[in-house]
């Protein structure tokens, strides 16, 4: 079927103008024949535009308050040209404080009306809804995003400026009623006549001064808004990922590490069962042992010794030396064995280890100085030594392990204290 | 469809009135706002002039646009008042024949197309029901077809006019109750409860960059 085109020129919408009938001011409607309610830019007065002969709806001397955006301003947001035209200031009241905010309407003759909405230095696109968000309970899911339940309020509008494609009186109320899932803000607002459904986005204030031009009488923000996105959230990306190779790093650190060690035994010590007089009255060192050489691979490396003593509810210590046959330096070192053991319980073991780290490479002999004990029957048979250079400590790669995870612990506290914010500002503040 | 493209004259003014569909019953002259209704291929004046209220649509007769592929005409407009504002029905002529509406309202768009009767057993029912009873219709959940939806608005609106052809009589002044019904998908319905049983109208919401409309109405200072 051949159409009509070109048959009929395509129509062209004209700007209304009018002149205000309190100040007289030179007005021209930025919002063609949709502008119902008209606050004076100059005076601030209210006149209705519904019909030509624009009535008076209230007067006042002068526009107190200016829109944080000019209205007329015009500017690019998410791809579509809008025109400010009309800014309204609105506040709740909870628990006896009233908190305000400012609302500026944004048109365009073919996609209809949008909303910046400025709270606390914060920044919001809105844009209405066609469909109807699935509200259960505390959540509604909307184009598939849940969103949590944030605020419900009885929301008044306190102050209007220029154009609204509605009828806008001082004083009007709604319920307004706030989900949220970052950066997305659903709203639904009931009055007597209809429920309607927005949802804004969060965005920086230099977008929207990209857009349409310095903003005014707006404070640098505070707080957590509730649609701002966790900046920890944003960290996710990169954080993941570099978490993995630090924990892959630190696997084959470690099993470098371990791989890498020799653990080889180097000297056996004997020390003979002691009389109690030995025990109690030592005057020379009780055994030396043979001389042993360390030549790890790793210079210096970890020594160990292992210690086995016939203990029974009883526990023998060895007061030890590690010395440096070259340099003659000396290091201390301790070994206490104690085995306890009852019916149906134990504590301790026959064995015991001790470990030093950073022993260099050389030609060493351990002297067992002093050996202290429960008593004379305090074992049975000699203490068996074993020294063992270049092993592995299990402590280093638990240490750097915990050293990793600090970081992601970091993390999640980090985002957790920013959603505490956002929601000490809700009704679940605590919760 | 044999009288398709058919010309009469108007019997208010004497203007040559051009017919496109054949199902059409009502045409509003374009010279003189009558609504015109066919009789025995005459045009009959009803006598209810036309009066439609400048809304600053961005739509208008015989501007083309597309929707899910199939090109489209506007071929007819209703324009109802309900208490919070004006909107239009604008009624589609496809290539393919078929007609749909186009609702519009401030920057939202609503493709929708009659539903038969298959899919109505529930609306029937529960609307039925609802209204027997004299409660409130908001919140209702109905299903269409297969299709859950919730109605969020039930108004009274009025006609304020029309233009163009339309496929039932119009007049100024002709007042209905009417249903909106969503979906959080975007979907949306219509029901006409001034019809016995109620009409149904589905389709979606749709975004006026998706429409491609050519030869629309364009506006001072924004081209």
């Amino acid at each position: 079927m051949a159409g009509t085109e070109g048959k009929r020129p395509a129509d062209r919408v004209g700007t209304k103008n009018l002149d205000c009938p309190s100040c007289g001011g030179p007005i021209e409607l930025r919002g063609f024949a949709k502008t119902k309610t008209l606050a004076c830019e100059y005076c601030g007065s209210t006149v209705d535009t519904s019909t030509d002969a624009y009535e008076l709806i209230e007067e006042t001397e002068e526009a107190k308050r200016k829109s944080p955006i000019e209205l007329g301003a015009k500017g690019e947001l998410f791809g579509k040209t809008w025109q400010a035209i009309g800014y309204m200031r609105r506040s709740v009241l909870c628990d006896g404080t009233r908190y305000r905010w400012d609302e500026v309407l944004l048109f365009n003759p073919y996609h209809g009306n949008r909303y910046v909405v400025i709270s606390n230095g914060h920044f919001m696109f809105v844009e209405p809804l066609p469909g109807k968000p699935t509200v259960h309970g505390n959540t509604a899911a909307y184009e598939g995003e849940t969103y949590k339940h944030f605020t419900t309020a009885n929301a008044r509008v306190d102050y209007v400026l220029g154009e609204f494609p509605w009828e806008v009186r001082k004083g009007d109320r709604v319920t307004a009623t706030d989900y949220v899932c970052p950066p997305h803000v659903l709203s639904e607002e009931a009055n007597e006549l209809e429920t309607t459904y927005s949802r804004g986005t969060y965005i920086g204030r230099d977008e929207i001064e990209k857009a349409f031009g310095k903003v005014r009488n707006v404070g640098s923000p505070s707080g957590v808004a509730p649609g701002q996105p966790n900046p920890m959230k944003a960290e996710i990306g990169w954080f993941v990922p570099a978490l993995g190779v630090a924990f892959a790093l630190w696997f084959l650190v470690c099993a470098g590490y371990v791989v890498g060690s020799q653990s080889k035994q180097v000297a056996v010590v004997q020390v003979p069962q002691l009389t109690a007089a030995d025990i109690t009255a030592p005057e020379k060192p009780v055994t030396v042992s043979e001389q042993f050489v360390l030549d790890s691979s790793r210079d210096p490396a970890t020594l160990k010794i292992d210690g086995h003593a016939n203990v029974s509810n009883s526990w023998v210590y060895l007061d030890m030396m590690l010395i440096d046959k070259e340099s003659e330096t000396a290091i201390p070192l301790g070994l206490e064995i104690s085995y306890y053991h009852g019916s149906d319980w134990t504590e301790g073991s026959r064995t015991a280890e001790v470990t030093i780290g950073d022993v260099p490479n050389g030609t060493y002999v351990l002297q067992i100085m002093r050996i202290t004990g429960t008593g004379a029957a305090t074992y049975n048979g000699p203490v068996q030594l074993s020294v063992h250079r270049d092993v592995w400590l299990f402590r280093y790669p638990c240490c750097a392990f915990f050293l990793i995870i600090l970081v992601p612990l970091f993390y999640i506290g980090r985002y957790a204290v920013f959603e505490q914010r956002r929601w000490a500002e809700s009704d679940h503040a605590g919760g | 469809m044999s009288d398709t493209m058919s010309d009469t004259t108007c019997p208010s003014c004497g203007a040559p009135v051009e017919l496109k569909l054949g199902a059409s019953v009502c045409v509003i002259c374009p010279y003189c706002d009558t609504p015109l209704v066919r009789k025995d291929r005459k045009l009959e004046d009803i006598g209810q002039k036309s009066n439609l209220v400048d809304d600053a649509t961005p739509i208008c007769l015989g501007a083309r646009g597309t929707f899910e592929g199939r090109g489209f005409e506007v071929v007819g407009r209703l324009q109802l008042e309900h208490s919070v504002g004006y909107w239009n029905e604008w009624y589609l002529l496809f290539d393919d024949d078929e007609t749909g509406w186009l609702g519009e309202a401030a920057g939202e768009y609503f493709i929708t197309f009659p539903v038969g009767e298959d899919a109505l057993a529930d609306v029937h029912k529960r609307v039925g029901r609802v209204l027997e009873r004299d409660e409130m219709l908001e919140g209702l959940h109905v299903k269409i077809g297969k299709r859950r939806f919730t109605v969020t608005d039930a108004r009274s609106s009025r006609c304020t006019g029309g233009q163009g052809e339309l496929p039932f009589v119009v007049g100024k002044g002709y007042e209905f109750e009417y249903a909106d019904l969503r979906r959080p998908d975007g979907a949306f319905a219509t029901i006409d409860l001034s019809e016995d049983p109620p009409l149904v109208f589905a389709g979606r919401a749709v975004t006026w960059d998706e429409l491609d409309m050519k030869g629309h109405r364009t506006f001072d200072g924004w081209d």
